[in-house]
C-alpha cells in the first residue's frame, strides 16, 4: 500500500536557500521579521520630511533623535530576550533609576569612576537576577514579580537619595566629557554607539548561539522545551539577569550625559522599552523576536516625539500619538505576515 | 440479535457514514437505541464510537445516512439543537467552568434572569438543588466546581443534562478517572435515571464495567457496526472477539530471539512513584525491544517519566552505567544516553511553528557549535538533511515549518531530534498515534533497525497489536504494577487485553494478593 506520503518522500530534499526571482524576492521581503517596523519607519521619515522639511531633514536633528532613542534602544535589546521567552520585565525603568543613583552616590562619595561604573552594573544585574530568581523560586510569573520590584527598586532608590538629585562630584573628567559626549569623527553621541554595540552583540547572542535558540524554544513551547532537556529555570534566571545587566549599560551612558543622578529618571520607561520591542516584531506570546526590530522600534518612538515637537504639537499629545503608532505598526506587521 | 423486549426506538442511526479527509471514520452504520435502556457502545480506540456519539449530539453532521429521533427523521445541526431535542452528551473531558459555582455551571449560557438582565440567583440555586435531590446527590449549589473531585464534576454535568430535560444522555468514557466506589455510585445513579424513563448511551472500552451496567451492547470496529447483543446472552470473550476481529495486516518486522547474554542497559528495581505506582521491577538488554501494555493511569507513563528525569520516584533504583539513581532532569537523562519520544508530539515533542531544521537540532545544539560558540549553520543543515533523507520525511525543504507537515512526517521530525542525540536507551511513548499506515510501518522497521544496532528500546502503544508486533517481550501493567509478562509470540491480543483490564478471571486477584509479579 503506497500512501501519498511515502510516494512524495522520493522527492529530492533541497537544503540550500530558495532560488532568486522577483516574486520570490517580494516574498522574502515580506518574510523579513522586521518588515513592519521598517515600513513604519520609512513612512514616518517621508511624512516628516514632507511636513517639516527645514527642521527635520538636518544632520543635527538626526543626531539628537538617535541619542534620544539610544537608551530605550539598548534596553529593548534585553527585552527581546525576555519577551521571546514568554516573560516580561516591568521593572526596567526602576532598575535604571536605582543603578544610576547608586553610581552617582559612589561618585559623590569619592570613589573612582571605574568603581562607580562597576557599582551601577552590579546593582542593575543583581536586580535582574532577583527578578528571575524570585519568579523561579516562588513559581510566580515575571509580570507579577516585576510589578512588585518596579515599586521596590524605585522605592529603594528614593530611600538612598532621600528623593533629591545626587550631584556635587567632578564633572570635568574624561567620563562625562567623552562618554557623555559625541565622537570626534562622525559627531554621533557615544550612547548611540553603545546601542549599536549592544545591538550587534545581542543579535549574535539571540540568533547565533544555543542560548538564544533555547530562549526562543521556551517561549515557543514550554512543555516541549522541558522534554528537550532545556534547563528552564536556569535559562529564565539568566535572561532576567541579562536584562538587568543591559539596563546597567544604559544607565551608565545615560548618567554620563545627564551628569547628575536623578530619582525621577526612568519613570514609565518600561512601557517605551516594551513598545519598542513589540513594534520591532517580537511577539508578545513569545517564541520569536527581533533585536534589529527592537532598536528600530526605539527609533520610531523617538522620531514620533521629535516630529510632534517640530510640528509644535503639545508634548501631552505625543504620548497619545505614540500609542496609535504602536497599534498601526503591530497591525501592519501582522497583516503582511499573514498574507505571505 | 435484537432484544425482543424492544418496544420503542427512541433514536436510530440509518446507514450513517462520516469521513474526515480521506479516512472513513464511520462507515454505513445502522442501529437503534430503545427508550429507557442503558445501551453500551464499545470498540477499540479509533473504532469510530466517539464520532458516532458526536453525530448524535450534533457536534458532527453525517456525510450520508440519517438520524431518526422518536420515529421521525431528525437534523441535529449543533449541540444546542441536540439539547433542545432532548439529547445531551457528557464528554470524557468535562466542559465545566472551574471558577463558577455548581448552580452557575448548570445554568451557564441560559441563566435565569428577572428584570432587565439581572441574574435570578435564587431561582437557579433552587432549581439546582431540586435536580441534585432527584439524583440523590448531596452537593451544595454554591460550591465552586474547581473544588470538586472528578466524580463530583461528572455528577454536575449529569445534573446539567437533567435540568435541561434531556431524555437521552450520552456518557463518553465516563469512568476512566473514577475509583471503584465512585464508579459504583455512578452506576446506581444511571440505573435510577433509567428507571425514571431516561435513555443512557454508555460509551466505553472497559468491558467488565459495560457488562455490569448495560442491558445491551453494540460493537463498533474500524468504523463499522458489528451487531447488538443483550448482555445476558453474550460473554466478554465474544465481545472482545467482535471488537478485534480480523485485521488488515500491518507489516511488522521479523525479530529474532534476543541475545540473553547482551549487557543489561537499564535495570529498574522496586520503583515507586507518588501516584500509587509500584513496586515495578524490570530490566532491558542492549538490542532488546521491551513492550509495555497498560491502560491510561496504569503506571507506564509514570515509569517512562521517571526514566527520563521528568518525575522523581518515591523509592527504588534505576541502574545504568554504574549509577543507581534515575536521571535528575531531562538534561541529565540526555547526557546519560536516554531519549524519549513523547506521547503528545504537538505539546511535548515539537515547536510547531519552527522549521524542521530548528526542531531536529534543538536537543543537540551543544554539539553543533563552532569555535566561537555559535551554532554552525552548515552542520545544522547537514544534520537535518541527513535525517530527512534517512527517515524519508516528505518535504521539499528542511526550512519548512513542521506545522505544515502531515502527522507521520511530524513524528519523523521528533524521531530525528532524538536519534540525533545518539541515545543508548530509546523510550517510545505511543509513537504511532495519529499517523498513517505507511509511516507506522516505517516506525516499526526503524525500531527493529535501532535494536539491531544495539540500542535498548522501551515501547508502548495505544494499539496493543503494535506492541505485540514490535516487541521482544511485553510487560502488562495494571494499577501501577506489572501483573503479567509475555515473551514475543506467546500472547494474543485478546490475552493482553484481558490482562490489561486487570484480568477478568478471579485468578488475577489472587496473584495481586500474592507477590504481585508473575510470568
Amino acid at each position: 500500500m503506497i500512501t501519498g506520503e511515502t510516494a512524495q518522500a522520493k522527492l529530492p530534499v533541497r537544503d540550500e536557500p530558495p532560488r532568486r526571482g522577483i516574486r520570490s524576492l517580494a516574498r522574502s521581503v515580506a518574510q523579513v521579521d522586521e518588515i513592519g517596523v521598517i515600513g513604519a519607519l520609512v513612512v514616518l521619515i517621508v511624512l516628516l520630511a514632507f511636513l517639516v522639511p527645514e527642521t527635520f531633514l538636518t544632520p543635527q536633528n538626526f543626531i539628537n533623535v538617535s541619542r534620544q532613542a539610544s537608551y530605550v534602544g539598548i534596553m529593548a535589546v534585553g527585552m527581546v530576550f525576555v519577551i521571546a521567552m514568554g516573560d516580561i520585565d516591568l521593572s526596567v525603568g526602576s532598575i535604571w533609576m536605582l543603578s544610576s543613583v547608586m553610581m552617582a552616590i559612589a561618585l559623590r562619595d569619592g570613589y573612582s569612576i571605574w568603581i562607580a561604573v562597576a557599582v551601577c552594573i552590579v546593582v542593575a544585574t543583581a536586580c535582574g537576577l532577583l527578578n528571575g530568581a524570585l519568579s523561579v523560586a516562588l513559581g510566580i510569573p515575571t509580570i507579577i514579580v516585576t510589578l512588585g520590584t518596579l515599586s521596590l527598586y524605585r522605592g529603594l532608590g528614593l530611600v538612598v537619595t532621600e528623593a533629591s538629585p545626587v550631584s556635587g562630584y567632578e564633572l570635568k573628567t574624561w567620563f562625562f566629557e567623552w562618554v557623555g559626549g559625541r565622537d570626534p569623527i562622525f559627531g554621533v553621541w557615544i550612547s548611540v554607539w553603545a546601542a549599536l554595540i549592544v545591538g550587534i552583540v545581542g543579535w549574535v547572542l539571540f540568533n547565533q548561539t544555543a542560548f538564544g535558540r533555547r530562549v526562543q524554544a521556551i517561549g515557543s513551547n514550554l512543555q516541549a522545551a522541558r522534554f528537550s532537556g532545556i534547563r528552564i529555570a536556569r535559562t529564565r534566571i539568566l535572561v532576567m539577569t541579562l536584562m538587568g545587566f543591559i539596563v546597567g549599560i544604559a544607565a551608565v551612558v545615560a548618567l554620563a550625559f545627564n551628569r547628575n543622578g536623578s530619582p525621577t529618571v526612568g519613570v514609565g520607561t518600561e512601557l517605551g522599552v516594551i513598545a519598542a520591542t513589540i513594534i520591532g516584531g517580537t511577539a508578545l506570546t513569545g517564541g520569536s523576536g527581533s533585536v534589529l526590530g527592537a532598536i528600530l522600534g526605539a527609533l520610531i518612538i523617538a522620531l514620533i516625539q521629535n516630529g510632534l515637537a517640530l510640528l509644535a504639537v503639545p508634548p501631552a499629545w505625543s504620548v497619545a500619538v505614540t500609542g496609535i503608532v504602536i497599534i498601526v505598526a503591530v497591525t501592519l506587521d501582522y497583516f503582511i505576515k499573514r498574507r505571505s | 440479535m435484537t432484544d425482543p423486549i424492544t418496544t420503542e426506538e427512541i433514536i436510530r442511526l440509518d446507514r450513517v457514514t462520516k469521513r474526515f479527509g480521506g479516512i472513513t471514520a464511520v462507515n454505513d452504520v445502522s442501529f437503534g437505541i430503545s427508550r429507557g435502556e442503558i445501551h453500551a457502545v464499545v470498540g477499540e480506540n479509533g473504532a469510530g464510537k466517539s464520532t458516532i456519539m458526536k453525530m448524535l449530539a450534533g457536534v458532527y453532521q453525517p456525510d450520508s445516512g440519517a438520524l431518526v429521533l422518536r420515529g421521525e427523521p431528525a437534523v441535529i445541526g449543533d449541540p444546542l439543537q441536540a439539547r433542545k431535542q432532548g439529547v445531551s452528551i457528557v464528554f470524557q473531558e468535562l466542559n465545566l467552568f472551574p471558577h463558577l459555582t455548581i448552580a452557575a455551571n448548570i445554568f451557564a449560557n441560559r441563566e435565569a434572569t428577572h428584570g432587565p438582565g439581572l441574574l435570578d440567583e435564587r431561582q437557579m440555586v433552587a432549581a439546582t438543588r431540586r435536580v441534585l435531590e432527584t439524583m440523590g446527590v448531596d452537593l451544595d449549589p454554591h460550591v465552586r466546581v474547581g473544588r470538586l473531585s472528578v466524580a463530583e464534576k461528572q455528577l454536575v454535568e449529569i445534573a446539567r443534562t437533567l435540568e435541561q430535560q434531556s431524555e437521552i444522555i450520552i456518557m463518553d468514557e465516563p469512568n476512566s478517572a473514577l475509583s471503584a466506589a465512585e464508579t459504583e455510585r455512578l452506576f446506581s445513579l444511571l440505573r435510577r435515571l433509567r428507571d425514571k424513563g431516561l435513555t443512557i448511551i454508555y460509551v466505553s472500552h472497559r468491558l467488565e464495567e459495560v457488562f455490569a451496567i448495560a442491558e445491551r451492547i453494540s460493537v463498533i470496529r474500524d468504523g463499522r457496526y458489528q451487531g447488538t447483543w443483550a448482555v445476558a446472552e453474550t460473554t466478554i470473550p465474544d465481545v472482545i472477539a467482535q471488537m478485534i476481529g480480523r485485521r488488515l495486516g500491518e507489516t511488522f518486522p521479523h525479530r529474532e530471539g534476543i541475545d540473553t547474554a547482551a549487557r543489561v542497559a537499564v535495570a529498574v528495581r522496586g520503583l515507586r512513584t507518588g501516584s500509587a505506582v509500584g513496586p515495578v521491577d524490570f530490566e532491558v538488554r542492549a538490542g532488546e525491544i521491551l513492550g509495555f501494555a497498560g491502560l491510561e493511569g496504569s503506571g507506564v507513563n509514570d515509569v517512562f517519566h521517571v526514566l527520563f528525569g521528568l518525575a522523581k520516584p518515591a523509592a527504588g533504583e534505576v541502574v545504568y552505567q554504574g549509577r543507581v539513581t534515575p536521571p535528575r532532569s531531562p538534561f541529565d537523562a540526555i547526557r546519560q544516553g536516554f531519549a524519549l519520544i513523547p506521547a503528545n508530539r504537538r505539546d511535548e515533542g515539537l515547536m510547531t511553528s519552527w522549521s524542521i531544521r530548528r526542531n531536529a537540532s534543538l536537543a543537540v545544539l551543544d554539539k553543533l557549535l563552532d569555535r566561537l560558540g555559535m551554532i554552525d549553520r552548515g552542520r545544522e543543515r547537514g544534520l537535518a538533511t541527513d535525517y530527512v533523507r534517512k527517515l524519508n520525511v516528505a518535504t521539499d525543504s528542511i526550512d519548512k515549518r513542521v506545522i505544515n507537515l502531515s502527522g507521520g512526517n511530524q513524528q519523523k521530525v521528533v524521531v530525528a531530534k532524538w536519534l540525533a542525540t545518539g541515545p543508548e536507551i530509546l523510550i517510545l511513548n505511543d509513537p504511532t498515534r495519529g499517523i498513517d499506515v505507511g509511516a507506522k510501518s516505517e516506525i516499526y522497521a526503524l525500531c527493529d533497525e535501532l535494536a539491531r544496532q544495539g540500542l535498548a528500546l522501551l515501547f508502548t502503544s495505544s494499539e496493543i497489536e503494535e506492541t505485540l508486533g514490535v516487541c521482544d517481550r511485553i510487560l502488562v501493567f495494571h494499577k501501577g504494577r506489572v501483573i503479567r509478562e509475555f515473551p514475543r509470540g506467546e500472547a494474543t491480543k485478546a490475552d493482553v487485553m484481558h490482562w490489561v483490564a486487570g484480568g477478568i478471571i478471579p485468578e488475577v486477584e489472587r496473584v495481586l494478593e500474592g507477590d504481585g509479579v508473575m510470568g
